[in-house]
């Protein structure tokens, strides 16, 4: 259920981004994710709602308090692997909150047209137009069809 | 102060599966008829398939979980002590706005298990009793498929032909047929040619968040319309608390909130409960009063005990010949009964059904099931388009351990406490999903499939809601009798699942439908008192 504006503090915000950048990195000619989508529209799923406003809360609370965060002077100033050896922990020990953020995180890419046009997603919206319905062809029963009726009289 | 209604002949609680279909025949056969639904009617252009972000809403407003959702027409439950969550949707026309719309019977055996393989207890009636509400629900709703399938019975032509296989199902309907295993194209009550005024499907994918077209029958667009031009009365947003009795043992009516939070009291002759194996128990032990110190309809102690899922999981494979498989209904493809009667040397009692499914309907959903960082890109153009799975639907019998209660504490946005689900997978059903992923492996492999992904085990997948309200003979270990009338309350009947005795290995829905007209029929050629 959609909810009210939040108050989503930017440092927070950032530091979600630098951590999609590891989640979905550059592609062909498209950058990692969290060079690629706005801010705007990671507010406005955190904005609608709770589940990801409070995942993106705890899981960034929990990235700000990894030891081995705090003992090289945060997330971002990790290299690739150990950001990676990072995130692997979180999902470990935070299952539930990792996998809400990754679909926040998908969600977002995901929109992003630029996205759709590489992977060739032609259908954005799927009414009104859908897919073309072919017919029933019954040759296909030819084999089963030869089967005697097999369920059990009671 | 509580607003008075004027009597009607009978009460429906529930406008979905069952509920619809009870409100059509009784209206149909001159029964004044009132039917209270807590949820909305839904405007066909809110469902996600219209809009861009449909993945977005099918993972939120829309989702299966009324915890996940938390729309305002849903009550919370308590699963911390369950195994598989209880899904449902509480709109007009219930969960069928969300099914998948795939409408496999029960078999004649299903009925007979204690006779059978000296397990659970056998139904009251059989599938012969059943069979000609079957044919009755499939003329409403409308069915395409095609007859012949030597796994069942022999039916009706359907009104329609079948819907198409496709690529992909033909790849794994001929696999079945390599390893003389039995398959047959899927039941559906989704339309492949235009039906009663309702368009044929589109092929769009994910039919299981609303369809707007109408070519899947949800009940909202089926037996309601043609209720209402009955003259049945449909109130929504109207959330029944509690029924009431009088001192001669009779349900007098029920109370209930509307939207703006005001209590208002419907009198009737009968009250027919039709919501489901979660709601109805919660609402008869919510009932409880003086002379009903355990919850109405419950001198059996068996109100809310009982609660059976099917248990699920699936297999999917990758095919890299395959280009588009999210195109055309998720499921209800084809379906296969060869492992579903009893065959002790598998080592577990009663059995399975094997479903096609086209994997991963949009970009989100596979993105969820494969690796990110430096392998996400790969990955996904390995596996988007390619996949296809194949669901494994078992039979989880019931035990009384199993159970639905009220939570003590966790109430919904009336104060109304809020149920708690106790549930545990049993050793028997862990065994027969084993062997049932085994042979979904089997196929994908025989199909040709280049990786097999064994999706892990979800606790998301309890669509269906069986038993809490058991159908027997004896008033000491059953609440309703075989005409779903309840043993203590002779004017109240119950006919969504909570009546199933056992859940046999198929989607509920067809016998839910079959069971309430079956009900109905009952009352209109045997309770002529009820009727004013």
């Amino acid at each position: 259920m959609p909810n009210n504006q939040k108050n989503i503090d930017k440092s927070k915000l950032s530091l979600l981004k630098k951590v999609m950048d590891i989640l979905i990195p550059q592609v062909d000619n498209l950058p990692s994710a969290g060079l690629l989508v706005t801010d705007e529209k990671i507010l406005d799923l955190l904005n609608k709602y709770d589940k990801y406003s409070s995942s993106f809360n705890k899981f960034i609370n929990a990235l700000r308090l990894d030891p081995y965060c705090r003992a090289s002077g945060g997330f971002k100033s990790l290299n690739y692997e150990s950001k990676e050896n990072v995130l692997k922990e979180l999902q470990h020990n935070i299952p539930d909150i990792f996998e809400n953020i990754l679909e926040l995180i998908y969600l977002v890419y995901y929109s992003n047209n630029k996205v759709l046009d590489r992977i060739n997603w032609k259908r954005k919206t799927l009414q009104p137009k859908g897919w073309e319905l072919e017919k029933f062809n019954p040759e296909v029963l030819d084999t089963i069809k030869l089967r005697k009726p097999f369920w059990k009289e009671v | 102060m509580i607003t008075q209604h004027d009597k009607t002949d009978i009460l429906i609680i529930g406008a979905g599966a069952s509920g619809a279909a009870v409100m059509w025949d009784l209206s149909n056969a001159g029964f004044n008829v009132v039917c209270l639904e807590q949820g909305s009617r839904i405007q066909a252009d809110k469902y996600p398939v219209n809009h861009p972000n449909w993945e977005e809403l099918a993972l939120n407003e829309w989702n299966y979980n009324p915890n996940v959702r938390k729309n305002n027409d849903d009550y919370p439950i308590n699963t911390d002590n369950t195994d598989i969550n209880p899904l449902m949707f509480n709109a007009v026309g219930g969960s069928t706005i969300h099914w998948t719309a795939h409408i496999p019977r029960l078999h004649p055996s299903d009925f007979k298990v204690k006779t059978l393989d000296g397990v659970a207890d056998d139904w009251p009636i059989t599938y012969w009793d059943l069979e000609p509400f079957y044919d009755k629900n499939d003329q409403m709703m409308g069915v395409s498929g095609i007859h012949g399938d030597p796994a069942n019975p022999k039916r009706l032509p359907k009104q329609m032909p079948p819907l198409p296989l496709g690529e992909e199902g033909k790849l794994i309907a001929k696999a079945f047929d390599r390893l003389g295993w039995h398959w047959w194209p899927a039941d559906a009550n989704v339309n492949s040619v235009e039906y009663r005024g309702r368009k044929a499907c589109n092929m769009c994918g994910p039919l299981n968040y609303g369809c707007p077209r109408q070519a899947k029958a949800s009940t909202d667009v089926t037996y309601i319309p043609d209720a209402i031009k009955n003259g049945a009365e449909l109130r929504v947003k109207a959330r029944v608390s509690k029924i009431e009795t009088n001192s001669k043992g009779k349900a007098t009516g029920a109370l209930y909130f509307d939207k703006d939070g005001k209590e208002h009291f419907q009198p009737a002759n009968g009250i027919v409960l039709a919501m489901n194996g979660v709601g109805t128990p919660r609402i008869l032990l919510n009932s409880q009063s003086n002379a009903h110190p355990n919850g109405l309809s419950n001198s059996s102690g068996q109100v809310g005990k009982n609660l059976m899922f099917h248990v699920f999981a699936s297999v999917e494979g990758v095919f890299d010949n395959l280009k588009e498989t999210y195109k055309g209904p998720t499921v209800n493809i084809l379906i296969s009964q060869e492992f579903y009667e009893t065959d002790t040397t598998r080592g577990f009692d009663r059995g399975y059904i094997l479903i096609m499914n086209r994997g991963t309907p949009g970009p989100v959903h596979l993105s969820k099931s494969i690796d990110w960082g430096k392998n996400h890109h790969s990955e996904f153009e390995k596996n988007f388009g390619k996949r296809l799975g194949i669901g494994v639907c078992g039979e989880d019998l019931p035990e009384e351990s199993n159970c639905v209660e009220l939570d003590p504490i966790l109430k919904d946005s009336n104060g109304i406490p809020s149920p708690k689900i106790i549930y545990k997978i049993s050793k028997e059903s862990r065994k027969l999903l084993e062997h049932g992923l085994k042979n979904a492996e089997i196929i994908l492999r025989e199909a040709g499939a280049n990786k097999i992904i064994k999706l892990p085990f979800s606790k998301h997948q309890g669509w269906h809601l069986m038993g809490t309200a058991r159908m027997g003979e004896n008033p000491k270990t059953s609440v309703v009798n075989k005409n779903c009338q309840s043993h203590d309350i002779e004017n109240l009947f119950i006919v969504d699942a909570s009546v199933f005795v056992t859940g046999g290995a198929v989607n509920p829905t067809p016998t839910i439908q079959a069971i309430a007209l079956k009900t109905s029929d009952y009352i209109i050629k045997s309770r002529k008192d009820l009727k004013s």
